[in-house]
């Protein structure tokens, strides 16, 4: 633990320095209008509402909280404030010392209500910094139809240009090549270490307790770090802080209920939502399931806030979920819980600080009956201070630090009533931490940029075993280090920046780069991502992975913002890309990292994105053209190879229509390459048995993938407060039977010869869901 | 590459009536639990046509010397993945038998690939080598002979896993047999049903999953026999490379399904230029009717 504390200590010195630095730049004769800007009927925080001085292209816009903080000279203004979806407005001010002014907007009650696709000013994909970013609300989601009537945000964002799903019915997504694991998934700011339930057909997002999704695909703000794709940003909602509602749905595999409401009006608020499944029970009484299987998950989503005043407030919030699956006394169980607290603090009306504690745990059992049982899993606890400077209208600051101390449990397998250890993998320990520092800075009229250094550290901790191996894998030497003590450390430098230059109000060309370390590795077989995967730190002989992107991209609005269409492109260059050896066993290995391969990988592509956002029919249209090789010793004769994740082509369309004010209809269809994948390239005859014989890695594909998804949305009539709403969907309409797997295997009708087998999953899969609110 | 990490390290034995049989062959439950869970949602399995690349033909070679017998091994060549006619035969080519104590001879040509001893047969501890030379390759590879096992009882009890509405009873296996305390022994158990093989790949076990003592008690409860099937058991002692060997080609048997690695060739103690692989081992065996 010695040198984590050395490291505190540099960076509260550095904290102090830029403190310094910037309390020094500031002029007397401006003042600052800060403050919340909040739904009027929630209560719930608005981020990334606007709030310009009217006229001008002054202005700044809310951060995650709500929070605004906007300098402007002594004297009288008049602000516009916006926030797509409600009713924007203006106010007018008179400054002559620093003000707050909290701002409720109100839901637009439109006939296109249920329809509406953005929640961002109308251009602002055109002035922002930010690139290669999705957002998504809920709304969206809402419409989107999906397997089994499951609203589910992983499958959602699928649907994005970049973003592709790792397999049929998958919650386990790619972005831009990238692996399942590289994917960080943030709720609520703490990391989500296995995102799925039921096998990885469902997300563990509940999306009736969620608010806002960003995903950042490239063009990573320093604040982010620790994986080496991508960022999925999910906040949970706050709760209503204006009355008591009641939410819900009933669907064919699972029901959700929510209740939120005030504590104290207008200061304190809770939500509570709770889903659970009950998949089994309908597959028992269809007869698809034996009676003595067990299949099924459960979650629940709490959040508590509460304002002390207009300068603190604090945030309690959790997660809490788990899967079960089984035969008669054989079992799998497996879970996430994460827990964050988050202080909010207005040092002054223009330097706004977050602290955050954070907890996360993902455990994963199985057992037969008492005889056996196999854990593995991952804790975290971790602490972060992020600050923001609102330092001018041209100018936002954002710096901060981090801490988490991981510890991984690679395997543990018990046997016998007894309980005496069979295997016990040891424990392992790490520390990692991180500063970072960026500024968002309006340079003129035109040009734009986001620069920030992200600066990383990792330290692999006793107590534990630091293993030597030859050449054959075998242990040579092994030294042991005590409880704290530093056994590895990885120092990296993340340099990220944006420019963004506009040509116009409806079109501006925008240019990224950002570097990314990773220190955690998913150690799996398959390419889903499954409840078996195990989490493991960089150690001696497993390098961090570092990846390292640039993009470029031109947007450009039409017909009053109303369609937006992007071109993007990017080249991603990775170093430490691991694989195994082959027939490399990944559970319960003690010296897995011997077994480890390491190398590079690139990934490069073209993404084109054209979106209606409002109007009765409105959505969007994606295509990625993109490739993703990985090069590594000792695999494919060291030569660049498809990565698994690799697809030529990505094509998705989402289109909602809304005839009436009850009714609206939504259709989605997807097409991409088949993954690259390894067949043979012959046979042979062992053993009085036939087997395989296989040539190059990943050089074949898996056929070619495409489906069609409707969903009808039918509202109910209003009665008082009471909301209902039906919605009926189908998956896979035209009932293709994709291929989920290609294997091969000796014929069992005709003896001698082979065959190759083609496993579908979902034909036509129609659902019901009803939904309600009061 | 072998199941369960590395137990070289891991001396420790467990008591208890239950052992690690129940996690032999790559932790089969886990899989199977998977497979099982994924039926579910299975719309249909059904055998398509594809295009393979052809590659090749490479060296096959097929050898074994059991104990007692004569060894023998097996030449040929790959041939395309759906080719439905022989494979190339390996007609001359020169195999020599070697054992440890310097005893050899050349085997005979016997036609569509085959090469059999006449006088060096298997015996218990000994080291064989086997020697296969042609035009434009020359390889050897060594296996060591180890006595078989004693078979002591096989029984039978009801599964804990039906079949829903299935009209018969599902029956497993509970077997005991002897076991060297003294040694790291490792075996191949083979199932056949009414004569069929039971089992695609190759049920793996070594000694050091199981309780101490000289008896094995082994019950894999994925295997499944209903009521007036003609079951024999094998079990074979094998040697450790052997039992590697066997390792991976279980490990590409499920190739290409969720929770099994990238597929890949085994590699031969012959060297990586050659396929197939020459093993030394010695089985014993026992047939019941399940009741």
């Amino acid at each position: 633990m010695f040198m984590t504390e050395h490291y505190f200590c540099r960076n509260s010195m550095v904290m102090a320095l830029l403190f310094l630095f910037f309390f020094q730049a500031n002029g007397q004769d401006k003042f600052t209008v800060s403050g919340k800007i909040s739904d009027a009927l929630t209560g719930e925080d608005l981020a990334g509402a606007s709030v310009y001085k009217e006229g001008t292209t002054t202005g700044v816009s809310s951060n995650s909280y709500g929070f605004y903080s906007l300098t402007l000279p002594r004297g009288n203004h008049k602000l516009s404030i916006s926030y797509i979806g409600y009713a924007g407005g203006t106010r007018e001010i008179s400054l002559d010392k620093d003000l707050t002014l909290n701002i409720k907007l109100d839901p637009a009650q439109t006939l296109l209500e249920e329809v509406i696709v953005s929640t961002e000013r109308s251009n602002r994909n055109i002035t922002s910094v930010g690139m290669s970013i999705e957002k998504l609300d809920m709304k969206q989601i809402e419409t989107v139809p999906v397997l089994f009537g499951e609203k589910d945000v992983l499958k959602t964002i699928q649907l994005l240009p970049g973003i592709s799903s790792v397999s049929e019915g998958s919650s386990g997504f790619s972005v831009r090549g990238g692996s399942v694991d590289q994917n960080l998934i943030l709720l609520d700011e703490a990391p989500v270490y296995s995102a799925s339930h039921l096998l990885g057909f469902f997300s563990v997002f509940n999306s009736d307790a969620l608010k806002n999704i960003s995903v950042f695909k490239g063009g990573i703000p320093a604040q982010y770090g620790g994986r080496a794709s991508s960022v999925l940003d999910i906040s949970m909602k706050d709760g209503n802080n204006q009355a008591y509602s009641v939410s819900g749905g009933i669907g064919l595999i699972s029901s959700r209920l929510t209740l939120e409401g005030p504590v104290i009006k207008d200061k304190m608020a809770f939500i509570v939502s709770g889903r659970r499944s009950y998949a089994d029970l309908v597959g028992k009484g269809t007869g698809l399931l034996d009676n003595d299987i067990t299949l099924y998950f459960y979650d629940l989503n709490a959040k508590m806030n509460y304002t002390i005043n207009d300068n603190n407030r604090v945030y309690l919030s959790g997660y809490f979920g788990k899967d079960d699956f089984g035969f008669s006394d054989i079992g799998m169980q497996w879970g996430n819980s994460t827990g964050t607290l988050r202080w909010n603090h207005l040092f002054s009306s223009r330097l706004f600080s977050n602290s955050t504690l954070i907890y996360s745990n993902y455990d994963y059992g199985f057992n037969i009956g008492s005889d056996a049982d196999l854990t593995s899993g991952i804790e975290d606890a971790g602490f972060k201070q992020d600050f923001t400077l609102y330092k001018s209208p041209g100018s936002t600051l954002r710096f901060g630090l981090s801490t988490t101390f991981h510890t991984f449990n690679p395997g543990k397998l018990r046997v016998g009533t007894s309980k005496i250890s069979e295997i016990v993998l040891d424990q392992k320990q790490a520390a990692e931490s991180a500063i970072y520092l960026s500024d968002n800075h309006k340079l003129n009229k035109k040009i734009s940029a986001e620069y920030g250094l992200r600066l990383s550290m990792f330290n692999q901790l006793g107590a534990g075993w630091s293993n030597i191996y030859n050449q054959s894998n075998l242990k040579t030497d092994s030294s042991y280090f005590t409880a704290g003590k530093v056994m590895q450390t990885y120092l990296r430098f993340e340099p990220r920046i944006s420019v963004n230059y506009q040509f116009s109000e409806s079109s501006s060309v925008k240019a990224s780069f950002n570097r990314m370390a990773q220190y955690l590795h998913l150690l799996s077989n398959s390419t889903s991502g499954q409840p078996t995967d195990t989490w493991i730190p960089s150690t001696t002989y497993i390098k961090p992975t570092i990846a390292s992107q640039f993009a470029l991209g031109y947007f450009r609005n039409f017909s009053g913002d109303s369609y937006e269409l992007s071109v993007e492109s990017y080249y991603k260059y990775l170093q430490n890309v691991t694989d195994y050896e082959d027939g490399t066993n990944v559970i319960l290995n003690e010296n897995i990292e011997a077994y480890i391969l390491s190398g590079k990988g690139r990934s490069y592509g073209t993404e084109l994105y054209l979106k209606k956002r409002s109007g009765r029919l409105n959505g969007w249209v994606s295509y990625t053209l993109a490739r993703t090789e990985n090069k590594i010793e000792g695999i494919n004769n060291s030569g660049w190879y498809p990565s698994k994740y690799d697809k030529s082509h990505n094509f998705s369309v989402v289109i909602n229509y809304q005839p009436r004010k009850r009714l609206s209809l939504s259709a989605s269809w997807v097409f991409y390459t088949g993954n690259a994948v390894t067949f043979p390239s012959g046979k042979y005859e062992f053993g009085e048995k036939l087997w395989p014989y296989y040539t190059e890695r990943n050089g074949y594909r898996m056929p070619a993938y495409h489906r069609l998804d409707l969903n009808v949305h039918i509202k109910g009539k209003e009665k008082k407060r009471f909301e209902s709403a039906w919605d009926l969907s189908v998956y896979n309409l035209y009932n293709r039977h994709n291929a989920y797997t290609i294997t091969f295997r000796e014929s069992e009708t005709v003896t001698g010869t082979t065959e190759a087998v083609r496993l579908s999953l979902f034909g036509i899969v129609p659902a019901v869901t009803w939904n309600f609110r009061f | 590459m072998e199941s369960l990490g590395n137990y070289k390290q891991k001396q420790h034995r467990i008591n208890g009536i239950y052992n690690m049989s129940l996690f032999g062959k790559n932790i089969p439950w886990i899989k199977y639990l998977f497979f099982a869970g994924l039926s579910v949602f299975v719309s249909c399995e059904e055998v398509i046509k594809i295009d393979l690349h052809s590659a090749g033909p490479e060296l096959v070679a097929d050898g074994i010397i059991e104990q007692d017998s004569v060894g023998w091994i097996r030449l040929t060549g790959t041939t395309d993945y759906f080719n439905t006619g022989e494979p190339g035969y390996i007609e001359n080519a020169t195999v020599t038998l070697t054992d440890e104590k310097g005893e050899s001879e050349i085997l005979d040509y016997k036609g569509n690939g085959l090469y059999r001893g006449v006088s060096i047969k298997g015996k218990p501890f000994r080291s064989y080598i086997m020697q296969i030379a042609g035009e434009n390759f020359s390889y050897a590879a060594s296996s060591k002979l180890f006595p078989a096992p004693r078979l002591y009882s096989v029984s039978y009890k009801e599964s804990v896993f039906q079949h829903p509405g299935g009209s018969m009873k599902s029956y497993t296996i509970d077997m005991k047999f002897s076991d060297d305390p003294m040694a790291e022994n490792f075996y191949n158990i083979e199932f056949y049903n009414n004569g069929k093989p039971g089992d695609n790949g190759y049920t793996l076990i070594r000694d050091s999953f199981f309780a101490s003592g000289d008896t094995i008690t082994f019950s894999p409860r994925w295997m499944n026999f209903e009521a007036g099937d003609r079951v024999t058991v094998k079990v074979y002692s094998i040697d450790r490379n052997t039992y590697a060997y066997y390792n991976q080609l279980n490990d590409i048997l499920d190739a290409g399904m969720g929770g099994s690695s990238t597929p890949y060739n085994p590699v031969s103690n012959f060297g990586s230029s050659v396929l197939g692989y020459f093993r030394a081992c010695s089985g014993t065996s026992f047939t019941s009717v399940v009741k």
